[in-house]
């Protein structure tokens, strides 16, 4: 393997409970798996939480559901898991965080660092913005989760860079592992 | 000259090396909605409803940049892409103020011509309503923002072919918009040559003739053809 060594780094989301003991900057062999990352070298949960997910790759990442810890972690490992290394950042997540809401804050990011070039991602990062704050506030219905689907795989599809084709990962994320917790805001 | 040969929707197809999907689509009687795409200028595949699938790929290719290549296989029409064409349109009239009822364009419009070609009759998503104005300083020609889809014709064809660079984009995101100058009154501009080719090549109304009404904007495309292609064709006179 080229690459034997890679960096990670847990870091506390902005406004959200921080879901581990230590965060910081560590380094880890690939092959590592995710459990080992959280529960030893991060400590395990911090507050008597309980760890739901983990966020990787950024942005443009996906979350990895706490029954997929057990991966090893490397480039493949993680896109057959829907995310990827990305910028080798890793978000601990508990479960006192809304994963509809981690979504929004991702998708605020998206929204403010399109450069406005291309049509899905000028226009469809806005409008995935306003659907996730429908949702959340309790004000959607399942046509705009539906929408919401819709529109993801377009921008994911059809948006001219890396941004907008990255730019639905947290929603379909979400989505793919948490999405009871889409259909519990619904009307 | 090498020849390339491809399939288009299973028509065989055989073009110059060097063409792009969308003209080799065109000789075969394919026509592929785009919105940013003027002949004579570059390209630069920002409306991304020129897209389309190749057989061997599962990602989607902006025809008007990519080249033909031999034994290529692509379809321009398939149900996802047809899609695809019209959520993109969905997106444009969410997010501009498109009022066809009362615009210079109408009847006479890219936008709304695609919209019917794809099959719009409504938008799924929320109006944004947003807040532009209108620069009516130049003496002969008026811009609406409002009506704006961003297609960086104008910018292309004022730098390209005219040479003025009086057009530019400006901010980011949903902020984004066109600019004379450096952010001036386009009347206060001296750079514009008041030639008219942002006129032509505007799509929608957002750039028009001073004085004309609802529907009366009527463009005469072959004009910044034969300027943008004279040279190549070599009918200049002198």
């Amino acid at each position: 393997m080229g690459i034997n060594a890679s960096k990670y780094w847990t870091l506390p989301l902005k406004g959200i409970n921080l879901g581990v003991q230590n965060t910081g900057l560590i380094e880890v062999p690939m092959g590592t798996t995710i459990r080992q990352i959280v529960e030893q070298m991060g400590g395990g949960a911090s507050n008597q939480g309980k760890i739901k997910a983990v966020q990787t790759g950024g942005p443009s990442g996906g979350c990895i559901p706490e029954n997929a810890f057990d991966t090893a972690i490397d480039y493949d490992s993680l896109k057959a898991l829907g995310t990827m290394m990305g910028s080798g950042g890793m978000i601990v997540i508990d479960e006192e965080t809304n994963m509809v809401d981690m979504a929004r804050f991702y998708m605020e990011f998206c929204r403010d660092e399109t450069c406005g070039k291309c049509v899905p991602c000028r226009t469809g990062t806005v409008q995935l913005y306003q659907i996730l704050n429908k949702i959340i506030n309790g004000e959607a219905t399942q046509a705009d989760l539906t929408k919401l689907k819709q529109l993801s795989y377009l921008v994911k599809a059809t948006s001219l860079c890396g941004l907008g084709q990255g730019a639905p990962n947290p929603i379909l994320s979400t989505l793919r592992y948490f999405e009871d917790e889409y259909l519990s805001l619904l009307k | 000259m090498s020849v390339k040969t491809l399939k288009i929707n299973g028509i065989d197809v055989a073009v110059e090396a060097g063409t792009s999907i969308l003209h080799a689509a065109q000789e075969t009687g394919i026509r592929i909605p785009t919105l940013c795409h003027l002949e004579g200028v570059s390209d630069v595949s920002a409306c991304r409803l020129c897209l389309v699938e190749i057989k061997g790929s599962d990602r989607l290719f902006p025809s008007c940049i990519t080249e033909v290549s031999e034994g290529m296989e692509v379809f321009t029409h398939t149900e996802q892409l047809q899609e695809n064409r019209k959520m993109l349109v969905e997106l444009l009239f969410a997010e501009g103020n498109h009022v066809c009822a009362v615009c210079v364009a109408n009847g006479n419009c890219e936008l709304q011509d695609v919209a019917i070609e794809v099959g719009m009759d409504h938008t799924r998503f929320n109006y944004q309503f947003p807040q532009r104005d209108v620069d009516l300083s130049h003496p002969q020609f008026g811009i609406d923002h409002n009506r704006c889809i961003l297609c960086t014709r104008c910018v292309r064809v004022c730098a390209e072919i005219e040479g003025a660079h009086v057009w530019d984009v400006a901010f980011r995101g949903e902020n984004a918009k066109i600019i004379s100058g450096l952010n001036q009154p386009w009347g206060d501009v001296e750079a514009c040559t008041s030639c008219g080719k942002c006129v032509e090549a505007c799509p929608t109304g957002t750039i028009f003739r001073k004085g004309s009404t609802t529907g009366e904007k009527e463009r005469d495309r072959t004009k910044v053809e034969f300027l943008s292609l004279a040279r190549e064709k070599h009918q200049w006179t002198r």
